[in-house]
């Protein structure tokens, strides 16, 4: 069954078609918000906020044409409440970031080149970071992008190209005192 | 965006695929989805699916006694304090101006009741005022009607004049002020202000302002010209019985066209 049918099912007044979303969903809705805010808190918090705005919606009568897209505007637009509320917070996790720096020297190459890719990642803008996320760990087409950011799926393509563009420039510009440099 | 830059991102996409791959997240158990849904479904009972339903069940469960209290507060937050106060500050200048310029105590009563009449219709023009946008939000979110709070309204106006205006008169007859006298001048503010309201309920704001205030005029005319068929009378003129009951009855028989007109929603209920 398709997940608009279980949003049709919900707003029947059958409850437990949230089951089904919530276990289809939980860990990529999850592994999107964690990537966008780098905190597992966090994460929690606005997969939580986003089902639970889902239900709401659902049970008032409401059935998203694409639920994909519709869910993942959720996330992204909850998240972009949170940076607008708490961006001085932002700053204590860049420095948290920078503590954790110096202890990369004492894991191993994988999670090193992890947290590089990380970093790198963090250095896009928003609008960078969110397409690379969405079409990469979401699995998201371009036409479900440019859904779920309201934007033309020229834009998205666009986007996708420039953002690897800069993330490479990134990459290359940290290579020296990157992964080699920590060994 | 054109072919060869299609293929270019498809490039590009393929190249980066294994990249992205190493940048994982923790990833929720299935114990995790189980406390999820739990929690989800717990906050959605804590939080009242309508506010506005719900302020409704908690007003409907008052007595009585509360909501008519209620309203009457309502309406007296409407209007504002600062707006009372300045009609009574005029109706004091006017008394004043009156008092002293008078030549006796009778002609004094006359020229105060034409006034404190026209002040009526002023005022209610003031409370009836076209609705602005804030004040239509408010009318939109309150638990009452809005036929509810124009009346209401209407009767702390009225209340309110008869409060001011009984003082004022015997300010303005002294040592001659009567029952007679009072309800003489009463009566004027009463009819006016029964016309305001209900020319406003009727004809909307502005209309009503405009049909009240031909009323008035005619009224001043037939006083110059027709003594008998105007409503300014005084306690000693032929007419003043009549006239006092004609006017009382006029404003039951207007004020009752609201009964009609709100049909049979007329309980708090």
């Amino acid at each position: 069954m398709q997940d608009e049918d279980y949003m049709s099912q919900l707003s029947n007044g059958h409850d437990s078609a949230l089951d089904t979303l919530v276990f289809r969903y939980h860990r990529l809705l999850y592994g999107y918000a964690y990537r966008l805010l780098q905190d597992e808190k966090l994460a929690e918090d606005i997969v939580q906020e986003t089902f639970l705005k889902i239900y709401q919606q659902g049970k008032k009568g409401y059935v998203p044409e694409k639920f994909k897209p519709w869910m993942y505007k959720i996330a992204t637009n909850s998240c972009k409440d949170y940076w607008k509320k708490a961006s001085t917070k932002r700053e204590h996790c860049t420095d948290r970031d920078v503590e954790e720096e110096g202890q990369i020297h004492h894991i191993i190459d994988r999670q090193l080149e992890r947290r590089w890719m990380i970093d790198s990642l963090n250095q896009l803008s928003f609008e960078h970071r969110s397409v690379l996320y969405l079409r990469f760990y979401q699995d998201l087409k371009y036409a479900e992008i440019a859904l779920t950011l309201d934007i033309p799926i020229n834009t998205v393509k666009g986007r996708i190209a420039r953002g690897l563009k800069y993330l490479e420039g990134i990459l290359r510009e940290d290579e020296p005192k990157g992964v080699g440099a920590n060994v | 965006m054109c072919e060869d830059q299609d293929q270019e991102l498809s490039r590009l996409e393929k190249e980066w695929k294994n990249r992205f791959d190493r940048y994982t997240s923790p990833q929720p158990t299935t114990e995790n989805t189980f406390q999820l849904l739990a929690r989800i479904k717990e906050t959605d009972e804590m939080k009242p699916a309508d506010l506005r339903a719900e302020l409704e069940t908690v007003q409907a469960a008052e007595p009585s006694s509360s909501k008519l209290a209620n309203l009457f507060l309502s309406q007296w937050n409407f209007y504002g304090v600062r707006s009372w106060l300045l009609t009574g500050i005029v109706m004091l200048l006017l008394t004043v101006m009156i008092n002293v310029s008078a030549q006796n105590e009778m002609t004094g009563l006359l020229a105060w009741m034409k006034w404190i009449s026209l002040v009526m219709i002023a005022v209610m023009g003031y409370a009836f005022r076209s609705k602005n946008k804030g004040n239509d939000i408010i009318e939109q979110l309150s638990y009452y009607s809005l036929i509810h709070q124009m009346f209401v309204r209407f009767i702390l106006i009225m209340v309110l004049q008869v409060v001011i205006t009984l003082p004022l008169t015997i300010v303005i007859l002294g040592k001659e002020s009567s029952v007679l006298s009072i309800v003489g001048s009463v009566m004027p503010v009463f009819f006016f202000g029964v016309t305001g309201f209900i020319s406003a309920m009727w004809l909307g704001p502005k209309r009503g302002v405009m049909l009240t205030l031909f009323v008035w005029f005619s009224q001043m005319l037939l006083d110059e010209g027709y003594k008998a068929a105007s409503m300014f009378q005084l306690p000693g003129d032929e007419h003043f019985l009549w006239m006092n009951a004609g006017i009382l009855g006029l404003s039951c028989l207007l004020l009752s066209t609201l009964l009609y007109k709100n049909g049979a929603k007329r309980d708090f209920g």
